[in-house]
C-alpha cells in the first residue's frame, strides 16, 4: 500500500465531506473490503462496515448484469428515506479500489451522482 | 418437498466456492472480486456477497446452495444467507494455525441457524494419515455440548462434498 497515494485520497475525501454540506460520507475501499480512505460528517457510521457492504453490493450488481449480458457493472444508485447512496468502480488500471458516496435530502441523486463519478475519476489518477 | 436451503461457510480459501461448484447441477453463480489483502498470497479472487449452486434431486425437490463470503468483515452477509435456511456446513482449513479457534468463530456466529436446525463440518487439508486428529474437532464440540458429523472432505471432490451434505441431512432427520 502506499501511504502517499492513500493521503492524497484522504484528502480528497476530506475536502468533499468539508465543501458539500449534503456529503453524509465518502468511502474509498478495496473490491474486497478493506477500508482504504473514508471521511464523513457522522460518528455513527463505520467505514469498516461500509466498505464491506459496498463490495458486496457491487459485486453482487456485476453477477446480475453479468447474468443479464451486460458486461461489467460501473456503479450502482440506491434511492433512500433520508437521502441516496451512489456507488462506483473507481476505474484505475487495476481496477482494485470502489467509491461509495451517501448524500442527504439536501440534494438530488442526479447531483449526488455526478458528484461521485467526479471523485471516481479524481481518485483513478491519484491511484494511478 | 420443494426448495431446501443449505449455507457452506468457513475461513476464506477454505474451498466453499469450490465445493459448490464441484456439487452443483447448474453453473454456478459467484460474486468474486480480486483480492487486494494478505489472502492475494494464497488466491486471486475471494466471495465478497454469497456463491450459490443447486441440486437436483428430483422433479418436486431442489437443494439450494449457499456460500458465504469467509472474512468476518462480511458478517453481514452471513446473516442475510443464513435466513431460512434447514442447515449448515462449516469447512475448516486444517493446516491453518489454529483450525478449532477458526471452528468456533463460525458455531458463534452461526449459533442461532445451528440452534434451530443442525450443523456438520467439513476438515479440508487433511491428508488420509491424520484422519485421527478429527478427534479434536469431536472433542472440542462436545466440550460445547455440540453434537454433529466431522469428516474429512476435499471440496474438488463431488463425492466428498455429497457425502458431507448426506451426513447434514441424515443428521436433521433423527
Amino acid at each position: 500500500m502506499d501511504v502517499s497515494q492513500q493521503n492524497d485520497c484522504q484528502t480528497l475525501l476530506d475536502e468533499i465531506v468539508r465543501e458539500d454540506s449534503s456529503a453524509v460520507f465518502v468511502c474509498l475501499s478495496t473490491v474486497d473490503g478493506n477500508s482504504y480512505a473514508h471521511s464523513g460528517s457522522r460518528d455513527d457510521i463505520k467505514p469498516e462496515r461500509i466498505a464491506a457492504m459496498t463490495s458486496s453490493l457491487l459485486s453482487l450488481s456485476e453477477t446480475l448484469s453479468n447474468e443479464a449480458s451486460q458486461g461489467k457493472c460501473a456503479y450502482n444508485a440506491i434511492s433512500t428515506e433520508f437521502g441516496s447512496i451512489v456507488t462506483v468502480r473507481v476505474v484505475t488500471k487495476a481496477r482494485l479500489h470502489v467509491l461509495s458516496l451517501c448524500a442527504d435530502l439536501s440534494t438530488n441523486m442526479a447531483m449526488v451522482m455526478r458528484l461521485a463519478f467526479d471523485t471516481s475519476e479524481k481518485l483513478a489518477k491519484i491511484l494511478d | 418437498m420443494g426448495e431446501l436451503k443449505f449455507v457452506i461457510t468457513g475461513t476464506a480459501g477454505v474451498g466453499k466456492t469450490t465445493a459448490i461448484a464441484a456439487i452443483s447441477d447448474i453453473p454456478p453463480i459467484t460474486t468474486d472480486e480480486a483480492t487486494t489483502d494478505e489472502l492475494s498470497k494464497v488466491k486471486s479472487t475471494t466471495t465478497t456477497a454469497f456463491d450459490f449452486g443447486e441440486i437436483i434431486i428430483d422433479e418436486e425437490t431442489t437443494v439450494r446452495l449457499y456460500g458465504t463470503p469467509g472474512q468476518e468483515r462480511f458478517r453481514h452477509m452471513w446473516e442475510i444467507v443464513a435466513t431460512g435456511a434447514l442447515g449448515l456446513i462449516v469447512l475448516v482449513d486444517n493446516s491453518r494455525p489454529d483450525p478449532i479457534d477458526d471452528l468456533e468463530i463460525y458455531f458463534d456466529n452461526f449459533s442461532d441457524l445451528i440452534k434451530k436446525t443442525g450443523v456438520a463440518v467439513g476438515v479440508t487439508r487433511l491428508a488420509p494419515d491424520q484422519e485421527t486428529e478429527l478427534e479434536k474437532y469431536y472433542e472440542r464440540l462436545a466440550a460445547k455440548d455440540i453434537y454433529c458429523p466431522v469428516m474429512a472432505v476435499d471440496p474438488r471432490e463431488k463425492d466428498d462434498v455429497v457425502s458431507l451434505m448426506d451426513a447434514l441431512m441424515t443428521f436433521l432427520e433423527n
